[in-house]
């Protein structure tokens, strides 16, 4: 076995540790070992690949570093990820990227699904804020008061639902308003165009986001749960129906 | 959080507390703010995975129901223990956001699918207990979610979600103990 090892480092200039590392790549691409899928036991491994715990573990090591494998002490090791797998129907499957807004409907779908977000992220930041955090969102909603034109409004705008969901100390709901900028500023580009000029629009919106500082401020998770969702809710009836702007 | 220090330290004959020790080794070679990243995941999915249900329960299909029907039974049919049934789990979630017909819920869920495999696998698999009871808890918290949608109730489809995704997220808490020294 070791004079096996030696040949492979010395013809390849790979360790013993590699090979095995890549021929369990090649049964969890393969799909013979599926997400979910328990993987057989380390006294098995060794068998298998014909090699010492050690050198094994360094292979496990490096699928648990790719977020490939999790283990779990008692339980063993899981497949997680699948890698680059090569597998007819999930190549054929669509991409993890965001729909891009092309129609009304989208961008319904889109502020229902802001609400799921930021409502929970609201919740969040009344639990977690800072009071650096707190100046920061007054900051923010001072800064929409005094916007000049429609364009800084929306940006304005944009930058307090960011600093919200960074005062979550959520990464992903941190991620998610920052990675879908764009899809936040098409709605606001439009309701701000819409309604730059209405003084009732422009102070409902900045009360609105009193209300949501005022709850995180208190730490009062439900209310700020609550006055998101209210405003959201708002803003995409004043957006599509025009119904609460009555 | 080294493995010896926390053995000397609690020195509890408990079969979770020997879990949690060995799992420290691992823990340190594995992302580096798990299972933490695991619980955060959690949270969010509380928020996006609530409003999905919610929707969900207006917007149904029948073809939507018999989806749902359909992994409810293969999860039911999963040998504890043996099967830990991640993407079964995930396929559900999966079934329930396509019911809100809102692609933004179910693109959500596809790009974070990895890291809910990871959330899932500490709250489907057990430390401790008989891992039959976590997994037939988990059915019946699907179930109830399945009957609010079903019924057409978005009120008590968010509510059965968000307490879904919240007992999960406690049911990792075990990992926390990892940190007391």
């Amino acid at each position: 076995m070791l004079k096996e090892g030696l040949s492979v480092v010395l013809e390849r200039g790979r360790s013993l540790a590699d090979i095995a590392y890549e021929e369990m790549i090649g049964l969890i691409r393969s799909g013979a070992w599926p997400p979910g899928a328990r993987l057989p036991s380390e006294a098995e491994l060794c068998r298998r690949f014909g090699m010492s715990r050690p050198i094994l573990r360094q292979a496990l090591a490096r699928l648990r570093r790719e977020g490939l494998i999790q283990s779990r002490q008692g339980s063993g090791s899981f497949v997680i990820g699948t890698a680059d797998r090569e597998e007819p129907d999930r190549a054929a499957a669509p991409q993890p990227s965001f729909p891009a807004i092309a129609s009304l409907g989208d961008l319904s779908s889109f502020m229902v699904f802001r609400e799921g977000v930021e409502a929970e992220a609201a919740a969040m930041a009344a639990l977690r804020r800072t009071d650096a955090q707190i100046a920061d969102l007054r900051a923010a909603a001072a800064r929409l008061r005094v916007g000049a034109s429609r364009k800084d409004l929306s940006e304005h705008d944009y930058a307090f639902h960011l600093a919200i969901a960074r005062a979550s100390g959520n990464p992903f709901s941190a991620n998610t308003i920052s990675s879908l900028r764009d899809h936040l500023m098409l709605g606001l580009g439009l309701i701000w165009n819409f309604a730059g000029g209405r003084r009732d629009f422009h102070e409902q919106v900045l009360s609105q986001h009193e209300a949501i500082i005022g709850a995180i401020e208190r730490g009062d998770a439900d209310a700020a749960r609550q006055a998101m969702r209210d405003h959201l809710q708002w803003s995409r009836l004043w957006l599509l129906d025009g119904s609460s702007s009555r | 959080m080294s493995g010896p220090r926390l053995k000397r330290s609690l020195s509890v004959p408990l079969s979770v507390g020997q879990r949690m020790m060995q799992s420290s080794e691992y823990m340190a070679s594995s992302s580096e703010d798990w299972p933490s990243s695991g619980r955060s995941c959690f949270e969010f999915r509380i928020g996006i995975e609530g409003e999905a249900a919610a929707t969900a329960a207006r917007k149904r299909t029948s073809s939507d129901l018999r989806d749902l029907q359909e992994l409810m039974a293969r999860l039911n049919d999963l040998t504890p223990g043996i099967e830990v049934g991640l993407e079964e789990d995930f396929e559900f979630h999966l079934a329930v956001a396509r019911a809100s017909h809102n692609d933004y819920f179910v693109s959500a869920l596809l790009s974070l699918r990895e890291e809910i495999f990871r959330g899932m696998l500490l709250a489907r698999t057990s430390a401790g207990v008989d891992p039959g009871e976590k997994i037939g808890a988990i059915n019946s918290q699907h179930a109830l979610i399945y009957n609010a949608v079903f019924s057409g109730d978005a009120e008590a489809a968010r509510t059965m979600m968000r307490s879904h995704l919240l007992r999960c997220k406690m049911s990792t808490s075990h990992w926390d103990l990892a940190d007391v020294v």
